[in-house]
């Protein structure tokens, strides 16, 4: 190894040492609480993927670690059958039920996703809590058949160690992926990735059925901890504590979750020494996070379309990319209709835009900002294992070059000026190497000098990459510099169409847009 | 049992006085997910204290006095209040424009709370309130008699459901109040202290969580985990309502309750189950619930 460690890096090695090396003490207690924390530890970082990486609030996370938890039970009792087949089926059957939860989940968003992950996992409970005759109900699923090798102590520690050690690389190679720079990206901005082509409800159901997957196993180790299995499991009250755990430990960082889930629980064997209101205690933490700590965490045409405020610009982009869906009408590209299809559908067949308002996602650097394009151009998106780190570095420096950002590759993007977060947005939606680009008045809120040097950068990449350019501007000079034709919208409906020099004589053109009196015509 | 009108009459009955009874607690849910965007999670612990501070009121005043119970009632929805007032004065109104993370710990940090105070305060063993003088009878209502207790509840959900509708929709701070939940920043920007009407919004909807307590308590049993129950049948009526829709939560409380007399009658099994499943396929037919409006974006 070159060069010295990182404090942190010591700090992990030490923890490392210490779990390697904790049986050793020889004391059940301290085998039983280390098993214990690093149950958590998993499903807490299952949490995490969803949470802090996909930015998804779900109220209903238990429900996976109870139906895994049943699930092992019942394989291994009810069924009888051996640990190497109960813990991948109980395991697999969460992903199932995941699967299909999420499919209706991710449809939804914000508040109304937290509050279906909520039904559902109340439904879960429901079930678990009325089907005794195969959960056991109310009384619970008492006596499970652990396999007799892991009734020793140690033997079930190290056990669950290298399963969580296993699950924790796992997770860690999935957030350092191609696919866990898209996922954050979704997060970050979801209009901004279903523009570089992302499919984010697909991006959001892997995560929900990973996420699910792992807090199964989470749940069926637990069932092997405890040898039996509780219907409170799946009730609404440990969903929030497993977010809890997750948000007091750092929803930012890979290791936030682990550290949060391991504090916690230590907290509450130490506290629970000395006070039975542990309740109370971990609601002033809470109320300690919440008011002091921050939880940030951690073809060659040039064709302009022109009008008035509220003639339907942006609508008419809406309209060609997918973001709204005309009431009547067709849109085509190259032959191919648009009407119906999803944005991210829409840019894979090489269109992309800019949007008027700024759209991108402030937290990233600039060079990650522009990655994210090029990771969904080039079909990684489902990449859960290839890392990102280095990934299509040529390729993005070479797009910041074209829009003159090469320096500023390391800045965290939402802090640039207006203007450069404006080039940015040009270098996303160039980074899927589109042959028809949609920009949405390039040039508003810029400085004059921005507004020339934009006008510039564009003319030429344009020349240079023979690309289509459809452009709604305010500005008349921006207009007449770049387009090589102009339509004029009003009112929704294209009033004139042709070269700069007929437009800008059109009578009908210079009363409606340029203000003048016209000669009577209506 | 289907062709016995009696007791369907009586299953009837019961659906409307446990629905209209949530719907005073859900009916607070609602104006405050409505008007303050927050996902108060500590709504069902508010109705729990209000349950508690009642018996402890009804046992503090002497038998004797006139109205005790109604006092004690009253006096609850007041407790509740000011807490409210005090916790929205000094902790909720800072969160206001944070995102829904530390909302969320903040509700559930007051749900442990609530928790601790009420071991602390009345100790873990079921308590229970007696009826008031003159409703610990049953009346007939012609098909069958009916406890007058339960019957109370009909009325008294039903007067409150009214009164809601009027101080909404026809005075002023009731406009205000709506024009809050649909922008914020325009009604800032017409000069009207938007912290004030937050400020009122969820005193109001916390002191009819602590009304919903006191008058639910003789119907019920005090235990110290009830709120739990509860907050899951408000979000469920909320849910099938609108966020933030008084009539919806009116509309949610009597399905909810008819589903839950019923359910319990038809298939007592899984009478559970089908309520969750009602609230999974609002959400994912109709997301902003029945009498909701789809938020445009």
């Amino acid at each position: 190894m070159a060069g010295r460690m990182s404090s942190a890096k010591w700090f992990g090695l030490c923890v490392a040492l210490l779990l390697v090396l904790l049986p050793l003490t020889g004391e059940r207690y301290f085998m039983f609480l280390g098993a214990q924390i690093l149950i958590w530890c998993l499903f807490a970082l299952s949490f995490n993927l969803m949470l802090g990486y996909g930015g998804m609030i779900s109220f209903g996370h238990a429900a996976y670690f109870a139906i895994g938890a049943y699930a092992c039970a019942i394989f291994l009792t009810t069924l009888d059958l051996p640990l190497v087949v109960a813990l991948p089926g109980a395991v697999a059957l969460t992903v199932l039920l995941a699967a299909v939860i999420g499919y209706f989940c991710v449809r939804l968003s914000d508040i109304y996703f937290a509050m279906l992950t909520l039904a559902f996992a109340q439904l879960v409970w429901a079930v678990a809590f009325k089907w005794s005759a195969v959960t056991g109900g109310d009384t619970g699923f008492i006596g499970v058949k652990v396999p007799e090798f892991l009734h020793d102590a140690t033997v079930f520690y190290y056990f669950v160690l290298v399963v969580v050690c296993l699950c924790g690389a796992l997770i860690w190679t999935i957030v350092h992926s191609a696919f866990g720079k898209i996922l954050v990206a979704t997060r970050e901005n979801r209009v901004r990735a279903e523009f570089v082509g992302v499919n984010v409800r697909r991006v959001q159901h892997v995560t929900f059925v990973l996420a699910g997957g792992f807090a199964g196993l989470a749940g069926a180790l637990f069932t092997l901890f405890n040898r039996s299995v509780f219907v409170e499991l799946a009730w609404w009250s440990a969903s929030a504590e497993v977010l809890i755990m997750t948000v007091l430990g750092g929803v930012g960082s890979f290791f936030g979750p682990v550290i949060g889930a391991a504090a916690l629980i230590l907290l509450n064997r130490g506290i629970t020494e000395f006070t039975e209101y542990w309740p109370a205690v971990l609601a002033l933490i809470l109320l300690g996070v919440v008011s002091g700590v921050s939880l940030s965490l951690a073809e060659g045409q040039k064709h302009a379309v022109i009008g008035p405020n509220g003639a339907g610009k942006t609508t008419f982009f809406n309209c060609i990319t997918g973001h709204l869906r005309p009431t009547s009408g067709t849109v085509s590209f190259q032959g191919k209709a648009l009407v119906g299809l999803a944005p991210y559908s829409i840019v894979r067949l090489g269109l992309a835009r800019s949007f008027q308002r700024i759209n991108i996602y402030p937290r990233l650097t600039v060079f990650e900002n522009v990655q994210a394009a090029l990771i969904s151009d080039r079909g990684l998106t489902f990449n859960l294992f290839r890392s990102s780190a280095g990934l299509f570095r040529d390729e993005v420096r070479a797009v910041l070059a074209t829009v003159g950002l090469s320096e500023e590759e390391d800045q965290q993007a939402g802090l640039m000026s207006y203007g450069r977060q404006k080039q940015m947005e040009l270098a996303i939606a160039l980074a899927s190497e589109p042959e028809l680009l949609l920009l949405d008045e390039p040039t508003a809120g810029m400085s004059p000098q921005e507004t020339l040097d934009t006008i510039a950068l564009i003319g030429a990449i344009a020349k240079r990459r023979n690309l289509t350019l459809l452009f709604t501007e305010h500005d008349m000079e921006v207009v007449f510099a770049i387009a090589d034709r102009i339509s004029v919208l009003h009112h929704g409906e294209i009033i004139a169409s042709g070269p700069p020099e007929a437009v800008r004589a059109d009578p009908e053109v210079r009363r409606v847009y340029l203000g003048e009196a016209g000669d009577g015509a209506t | 049992m289907l062709n016995n009108p009696t007791i369907l009459f009586v299953q009837f009955m019961n659906g409307l006085s446990f629905g209209l009874t949530l719907f005073i607690i859900a009916a607070g849910l609602t104006l405050i997910l409505g008007v303050l965007r927050v996902l108060n999670f500590a709504h069902g612990a508010f109705f729990m204290i209000g349950g508690y501070v009642t018996f402890s009121l009804v046992n503090w005043l002497p038998a004797s006095f006139p109205g005790a119970f109604w006092l004690s009632v009253i006096g609850a929805a007041i407790v509740l209040g000011a807490m409210a007032w005090v916790i929205e004065r000094t902790m909720l109104r800072r969160l206001y424009d944070r995102d829904h993370l530390p909302q969320l710990l903040f509700t559930f940090a007051l749900v442990l709370l609530a928790e601790d105070l009420v071991k602390v305060a009345w100790g873990t063993s079921v308590l229970s309130v007696s009826f008031p003088p003159g409703f610990k009878k049953a009346v007939d209502l012609g098909i069958s008699y009916y406890p007058s207790y339960r019957l109370f509840l009909c009325v008294i959900g039903t007067v409150i459901a009214v009164a809601l509708w009027y101080v909404v929709n026809r005075t002023r701070m009731g406009r205000l109040v709506r024009a809050a939940t649909q922008d914020r920043e325009m009604l800032e920007s017409l000069g009207i202290n938007v912290g004030r009407i937050y400020m009122m919004v969820f005193v109001a909807g916390v002191a009819l969580a602590g009304l919903g307590g006191g008058l639910a308590a003789p119907a019920t049993s005090l235990t110290v985990g009830m709120d739990a129950e509860i907050i899951v049948q408000c979000f469920i009526i909320v849910i099938i309502g609108g966020m933030g829709s008084l009539p919806g939560a009116f509309l949610g409380a009597l399905i909810l309750g008819q589903l839950n007399a019923f359910g319990v009658m038809l298939v007592p099994a899984f009478e559970l189950v089908l309520i969750y499943l009602m609230m999974v396929a609002v959400l994912m037919f109709r997301p902003w619930g029945l009498l909701g409006h789809k938020e445009v974006q």
